[in-house]
């Protein structure tokens, strides 16, 4: 019945595209700028009220758009949106455009899946569009466009010897649940298979030990690319992964929780511990979102409705924070303040750029009444409800590792200095301040936006 | 509905004062006058209106089975705070138009204070022990932030740290009755604790929340901070003494006055009661500070309505916090406009001529007179209400009236001594030039003093409760006593040769000798406590530092190894994948 919202998304997504690489025909930048921007503003409009009214619809036999993935293609329109406000001053936006349009297609398909070869592809498609816009930033960013490139290369192809591992008991590869559920339990081939679907998107979701090249592509990619890498790559790894694991080896999560578990507190401990020491802002930021995304790992270990609400949640609440945080801190480092030194009295020198990376620092850090203080305590209550309660605390411990680099940045900014005001960007500005009303209105009210997850939950997990 | 509506004019003008910065200038002045005039509207048609005392709830979350709800009443007692709160917050606003005159304070004051108000009405109008909490917490950091506006003089700071140090206890013991209350009970909902009978678990909530109390409400033995925050600009004062801050401990005590009777929490309120109001008023005997001495008195006021929540008088507590919202804010301004005149001296026996302003003069005059409790003003009212319930104890009676007289003493040192002639032109030319916005709050304060009477005959009918009959006998001896406190304070001060007659009692009144010995001594004991935790204290802290030398340690030999050599990323790869592979073989 609802068929047609199927077709009507699918169709903007090949509009995005194609408008993207029309810019060989067309040089008006911001008729480029407001094309996309009006197209993802739709995409998320239609999904916003086709979550409302429950659509679930199968399309070709590849794409599943119901109320879960609907969910995550209005979360990763409103940052694609973010994203394209971010690189519209830039010097090749045509470009940056198209990429972004390709890489979009990717992305809503991964969300939309319903098989796991839409999944290999669209994964493929975003990396591959994502390592050439790094490319068009010149020289200093071809060294974090190749990085990118190996890692990726040995993503995807582990990713493929997983789906040829999967074949012989599964051939349609379908994103159903009858799926593995039929297949023989304990056989280590299929076991073989979803450690290699694990560590293949545990690349692009940036968990240890695969997450080495994290601070380099981020600090080598230009101040437009690196929110997007960061808010948006990271986060379709991370759908991709529920989606393998809670469907597909949805009978091997004694398994799986076990070694997830493992990597969520190697990661947390990584990220948290690396950004601690570290003097140059950007890199303290990436090693930051590298914890972050062992937080958001917690939930999915539960493997329980209510883990999974409270990672999808915190999955929104650091798409805002690592964004916002992002745009604010590469505008800085092209200005060339760029370690915790360098920013020391920012709050004379900008007042806005202090107050909005200091309420986004607290949010990552957890502190009410902000957005990121709600993603945690879901996280952590729901592993507590699990019996996971070493996990929950282990968590809490890192919070408080966090607090030390955070505060050591927001003190720096109270510091005294004699430097004169500067210029934050307007693109920057509007971006953060969207990321902020969202942290702070969601962390004020939550409610609206967890009853949505939760329905959405409800319908991965019937 | 109308409820939650109720706290948006201050959110509205917090935000937009804010949000004007720099540019602000008067704007963010006239933008908080209209909307708290707005606010005042709602508030009397909540008040007039024939309301049911309906709970409205909004989930606030819902999660795993659980949902934590914000529940908000307008049951009468609570929309009479918030009418309170919007008859002073206006008054307080215009009064700062002349008061704070710093174009680049404009924003920042006016965004606070407006939050706080918010604050104040959130806590006003909730239902349930989570979103007072969230009310309370509010409320610390905004008044902390409030307190030590002027962050630059160190005073200011000090006091603003204190007031949230000690104001943070009662935060923990809020939150830990919250806790108990959950686990326990499943609901927060003040309604379904009233509705429990006395058991152990309820009495342990009682005595944290009793606690807290103390601590916002500036009892015995955390009633230092009250006197500190003098620190902090004259309308955060007066707004802080008379309808906010001060009062929300007192509210809460008076909302959950059932449960405090049952479990006999309510004769440590009558104790502490006592004890501060006695504090507050040797303090006010002997200081100089024209308006720690209100502050005092206010401490006084606090007290006594404690007194009257321990006699389980719900009437006469509610008269008496209702009149004196009236009065203090009343003797707050005119404080800071005295203070303005004489140059912001701080010392009433350096300021003089206090009389050159009649109309202001009147106010004040005003202000004691009811402080003081001579009949016709409204703390006449108050004060009798409270000391009726207690004529069946005669020492506690006694104690009471002991205050009363004491109180009308210091009260009326505080209206004299600033009032001695002056033949200085300049003196009299400033008070002649007082911003006409510092002087007209407080003659619409003072209509008010003698407004107020009327609530003693419409307060218990609108509150349904029992009223007070007042005896005449009462009456003359609260009378007598005041009026002994007035002549004796007439002859030492406003006769100021008597003074220099009596060295002795000038030593006396004139140093806080009492109390600051006492002070020391009960210091000194905690003093040598502490001392004995100071090695542990030592201990804890190497030790915390070598486990965060270590951590940092641990970062530092993680980041040498990644290096920016690719080959390693691809290593880290190989590696974690065959742990993963081995981990999985010898796991099953």
């Amino acid at each position: 019945m609802y068929a047609y919202v199927g077709y009507l998304i699918a169709a903007l997504l090949g509009l995005l595209v194609i408008s993207g690489i029309t810019f060989k025909f067309n040089d008006r930048r911001r008729l480029l700028f407001g094309t996309s921007v009006t197209i993802f503003a739709a995409i998320l409009i239609i999904s916003l009220v086709s979550i409302l009214y429950g659509v679930d619809v199968y399309l070709f036999g590849l794409l599943h758009i119901y109320q879960f993935s609907l969910l995550f293609v209005s979360l990763f329109s409103f940052a694609f949106i973010l994203v394209e406000i971010l690189g519209y001053g830039s010097d090749n936006f045509e470009l940056f455009n198209m990429f972004v349009g390709i890489a979009a297609a990717g992305v809503f398909l991964v969300v939309m899946a319903y098989s796991i070869l839409t999944i290999f592809i669209a994964i493929e498609l975003v990396s591959i569009s994502t390592i050439m816009m790094i490319m068009t930033g010149g020289k200093r960013s071809v060294e974090s466009a190749t990085k990118l490139f190996i890692l990726s290369s040995i993503s995807i192809s582990v990713f493929a010897f997983a789906m040829v591992l999967m074949l012989p008991y599964d051939g349609t590869l379908s994103l159903s649940l009858l799926s593995m559920n039929s297949s023989i339990g304990g056989d280590y081939i299929i076991l073989l298979s979803m450690l290699m679907f694990i560590a293949a998107l545990s690349i692009d979701a940036s968990l240890f030990p695969f997450n080495l090249w994290v601070a380099d592509v981020y600090q080598g990619a230009q101040d437009y690319v690196t929110p997007m890498l960061s808010g948006i790559n990271k986060k379709v790894a991370f759908v991709a992964l529920i989606y393998i694991l809670f469907i597909v080896f949805a009978s091997y999560s004694h398994i799986s929780s076990v070694i997830l578990e493992v990597v969520a507190v190697a990661t947390m401990f990584f990220g948290n511990l690396v950004a601690m020491v570290q003097s140059n802002v950007k890199r303290m930021f990436a090693y930051s979102s590298i914890s972050q995304a062992g937080y958001i790992l917690i939930g999915i270990t539960t493997f329980s409705a209510y883990g999974l609400e409270a990672s999808v949640f915190q999955i929104f609440a650091h798409v805002f924070m690592t964004i916002g945080a992002f745009a604010i801190v590469m505008w800085m480092e092209s200005k060339g303040i760029r370690s915790v030194d360098d920013y020391k009295g920012m709050e004379h020198r900008n007042f806005w750029a202090f107050s909005s990376l200091t309420l986004i620092m607290l949010s990552m850090a957890g502190i009410p009444p902000l957005m990121g203080f709600f993603g945690k305590f879901l996280l952590f209550s729901s592993a507590i409800s699990s019996g996971l309660l070493a996990l929950a605390f282990i968590g809490i411990i890192n919070s408080f590792i966090s607090i030390y680099y955070y505060g050591k940045l927001i003190s720096s900014m109270l510091r005294d200095t004699d430097k004169g005001f500067f210029y934050l960007g307007r693109n920057v500005r509007i971006v953060v301040y969207l990321c902020l009303i969202a942290i702070i209105a969601f962390g004020v009210y939550p409610h609206p936006l967890l009853s949505v997850i939760s329905k959405s939950v409800s319908s991965l997990i019937h | 509905m109308i409820d939650a509506l109720l706290i948006a004019p201050f959110i509205f003008a917090g935000v937009a004062s804010l949000l004007l910065g720099k540019r602000s200038k008067r704007y963010a002045s006239y933008l908080s006058i209209a909307s708290a005039l707005i606010g005042t509207l709602m508030a009397t048609y909540a008040v007039i209106s024939e309301n049911v005392a309906a709970v409205t709830r909004y989930t606030w979350i819902a999660f795993g089975g659980y949902s934590i709800n914000i529940s908000l009443t307008d049951a009468h007692l609570n929309m009479l705070l918030v009418l309170l709160i919007y008859i002073i917050a206006p008054l307080i606003m215009f009064y700062s138009l002349g008061f704070m005159d710093k174009r680049d304070e404009q924003s920042r004051f006016y965004f606070e204070i407006n939050m706080f108000a918010a604050a104040m009405i959130l806590f006003a109008i909730s239902a349930n022990l989570l979103t007072m909490i969230v009310a309370w917490e509010w409320l610390g950091i905004t008044s902390y932030l409030l307190i030590g506006f002027w962050y630059h003089k160190k005073r200011a700071a000090r006091a603003a740290r204190m007031s949230i140090t000690i104001i943070v206890f009662g935060d923990i013991a809020m939150l830990a009755a919250l806790i108990v209350l959950w686990s326990t009970y499943g609901s927060t909902s003040f309604t379904y604790l009233l509705s429990q009978a006395a058991s152990p678990i309820i009495s342990v909530i009682g005595i944290l929340i009793a606690l807290a109390i103390f601590t916002k409400s500036a009892q015995f033995p955390f009633m230092g901070w009250l006197a500190e925050a003098m620190e902090g600009p004259t309308p955060v004062s007066a707004f802080l003494h008379s309808s906010t801050m001060v009062k929300a401990g007192v509210f809460l005590a008076i909302v959950l006055m059932p449960i405090f009777y049952e479990t006999h929490i309510i004769n440590l309120f009558l104790l502490f009661g006592i004890i501060t109001a006695l504090i507050g008023i040797t303090n006010a005997v002997s200081a100089k500070h024209i308006k720690k001495i209100l502050a005092y008195s206010t401490m006084e006021d606090l007290g006594l309505m404690m007194v009257a929540v321990g006699l389980n008088s719900i009437a006469a507590a509610i008269f008496f916090f209702v009149v004196q919202t009236f009065y203090k804010a009343l003797l707050f301004l005119d404080a800071g406009a005295v203070m303005r005149a004489n140059g912001e001296k701080e010392s009433i026996f350096e300021m003089r001529g206090s009389r050159s302003n009649r109309l202001l003069f009147a106010t004040m005059a005003i202000g004691a007179l009811s402080i003081a409790g001579i009949f016709p003003f409204s703390g006449f009212l108050g004060k009798i209400g409270i000391d009726a319930q207690a004529a069946t104890n005669i020492p506690l009676y006694a104690i009471l009236i002991a205050i009363d007289f004491v109180s009308s003493a210091y009260i009326f040192r505080w209206l004299f001594v600033p009032m001695r002639q002056t033949s200085d032109t300049v003196l009299i030319g400033r008070y002649k030039r007082l911003p006409k916005s510092m002087v007209l709050p407080g003659v619409i304060l003072a209509v008010s003093v003698f407004a107020a009477d009327i609530i003693y005959f419409k307060l218990p009918a609108y509150l349904s409760i029992a009223s007070i009959s007042v005896g005449a006998l009462h009456a003359v001896i609260e009378s007598v006593a005041v009026a002994l406190g007035l002549i004796i304070s007439y002859y030492v001060y406003a006769r100021s040769h008597m003074l220099k007659r009596h060295k002795s009692i000038s030593m006396l009144l004139h140093n806080q000798l009492i109390t600051e010995a006492l002070y020391y001594s009960v210091g000194s004991v905690f003093y040598k406590v502490g001392y004995a935790f100071e090695y542990f204290e030592i201990y804890l802290y190497r030790f915390v530092k070598i486990i965060g030398a270590l951590v940092y340690e641990a970062g530092g030999q993680i980041r040498r190894s990644v290096n920016g050599d690719v080959n390693l990323y691809v290593a880290g790869v190989a590696i974690g994948f065959i742990i993963m592979l081995l981990f999985v073989v010898f796991y099953l």
